[in-house]
């Protein structure tokens, strides 16, 4: 088996270290973490569906594509929560809606990735990411800062969509300078993908243990 | 780089915590001065007013009886009894008067802003001086007027001293030293009473003021570790910037 397949399926499989929490702690779910444990759930079936439809030879982006724009949403809301709803990230989140609709509609479509898209979520979710950690440096709302699930959460979000960024802004640079083309975009979007997965352990791991922590 | 961000921001993070509690720490600090020099401001006040009432009311009205009597004394020829009465109401009234005064000066000395620490002290042991005790006042090095507000701090602590030896030492000597150095003023109050237990707790408004004197002129206050039943020695050290 090649090197990219083994990592692909240890990023597909790195979902169930989160979820794995998650069924030990018997299900029990922490209030504000609610839509964290759907995006898992949505992560591992989105992996399985493609895993055997791909089987069928069928275009696996339609699925990819409603998986990003899901985990966009999911933790768009996080920050959304916890940014105390803010009203312009009302307007900012409709205003991407519109923008991903009319990219899958009418200029890159269901049936490749959507990349512009994707640049585009990236550079949202690390902008609120970064001023939510700009905040948490302002307000210091605990002492024990690294007890606070949504730190991890957000280091999740910096770190997979601040990696995601680079990588499909300088996707043409890597595919005509490196070989294996596309192949190794993605092997780097799945290592990105366990980081993600761990942190988000790590995050729920407090949340279980801390539950008076979140903000 | 992820690993080295979290890292850094937790650092931080924790760094801002630590900068932010010692910045509570010394708002806290700074209130708590704010309070005790509030509260010591007001007794100081209280002081002055009770002393005014005390000299401009009463005074006047024991001089006002002092008037009307030596009147009396002067308009009829007193003999026998009722002329020791007369002569007993006079002298009670002088000791009255006297009293008031006395009072009234230990309040606010008057002369205070005008002779200074060491000059005020060496009134306040002369007037405690005799009736079975014997107060000595001592200073050495190069004094100078000093008559500000720490100086009457300071004045006001030794005599707290000066009162509690009086009131519970059953001491037949005290003794208040003054030693001026260019930067720190030494003060020791001794004298060879009862003592007291060090380790009591002493939670009267006395010690209080005393204590909170001190912190704020920043002084150094020791008690002397005597036997019981030897006394007791109580040293200060003060700080004299700013006090030329």
């Amino acid at each position: 088996m090649d090197l990219p397949i083994i990592i692909s399926h240890f990023s597909s499989g790195s979902v169930l270290v989160p979820l794995g929490i998650f069924i030990f702690k018997r299900f029990r779910i922490v209030k504000d973490l609610a839509p964290l444990i759907v995006l898992l759930i949505v992560s591992l079936l989105c992996d399985l569906s493609s895993f055997i439809i791909i089987r069928y030879s069928v275009n696996t982006y339609p699925l990819v594509n409603f998986y990003l724009f899901t985990q966009f949403s999911v933790f768009y809301y996080l920050f959304f929560n916890y940014l105390k709803r803010a009203a312009i990230l009302k307007w900012i989140f409709i205003f991407f809606c519109g923008f991903y609709t009319v990219n899958i509609s009418f200029f890159q479509g269901p049936f490749q990735f959507n990349s512009v898209t994707n640049v585009f979520a990236s550079i949202i979710l690390m902008a609120l990411s970064l001023y939510y950690l700009f905040t948490l440096l302002k307000e210091l709302p605990t002492a024990t800062i690294h007890r606070l699930p949504i730190l991890w959460i957000s280091f999740a979000a910096l770190g997979y969509y601040g990696g995601n960024f680079f990588l499909f802004l300088f996707s043409n640079y890597l595919t005509k300078s490196i070989d294996g083309s596309l192949a190794i975009l993605w092997v780097l979007h799945n290592i990105l993908n366990v980081i993600k997965n761990i942190l988000f352990a790590i995050g729920l791991w407090q949340a279980y243990h801390n539950p008076n922590s979140s903000i | 780089m992820l690993v080295v961000g979290i890292a850094t921001f937790i650092t931080l993070y924790q760094k801002r915590i630590l900068q932010e509690q010692e910045r509570k720490r010394l708002l806290e600090l700074e209130f708590q001065q704010k309070m005790i020099q509030t509260q010591l401001d007001t007794q100081e006040k209280d002081s002055i007013r009770i002393a005014a009432d005390l000299h401009d009311s009463l005074g006047s009205l024991l001089w006002g009886a002092k008037l009307n009597a030596a009147f009396m004394g002067r308009s009829f020829e007193m003999e026998g009894e009722v002329k020791e009465s007369y002569d007993a109401l006079v002298d009670i009234l002088d000791q009255s008067i006297h009293a008031v005064k006395r009072i009234a000066w230990e309040l606010t000395p008057e002369a205070f802003h005008h002779s200074g620490l060491s000059q005020s002290l060496a009134t306040l042991c002369a007037r405690f001086n005799g009736k079975g005790l014997r107060v000595e006042f001592n200073e050495a090095g190069e004094s100078f007027l000093w008559n500000d507000n720490r100086a009457l701090s300071v004045y006001r602590i030794i005599q707290e001293l000066v009162s509690n030896t009086i009131k519970h030492s059953e001491a037949s000597r005290l003794e208040v030293d003054l030693f001026w150095t260019p930067g720190i003023l030494f003060v020791k109050v001794s004298d060879n009473g009862k003592g007291f237990i060090l380790t009591e707790k002493r939670g009267g408004v006395g010690w209080w003021n005393i204590n909170h004197r001190s912190k704020q002129l920043k002084a150094l206050i020791e008690i002397g570790d005597i036997p019981m039943g030897q006394g007791s020695e109580i040293s200060l050290r003060i700080p004299l910037q700013h006090a030329k």
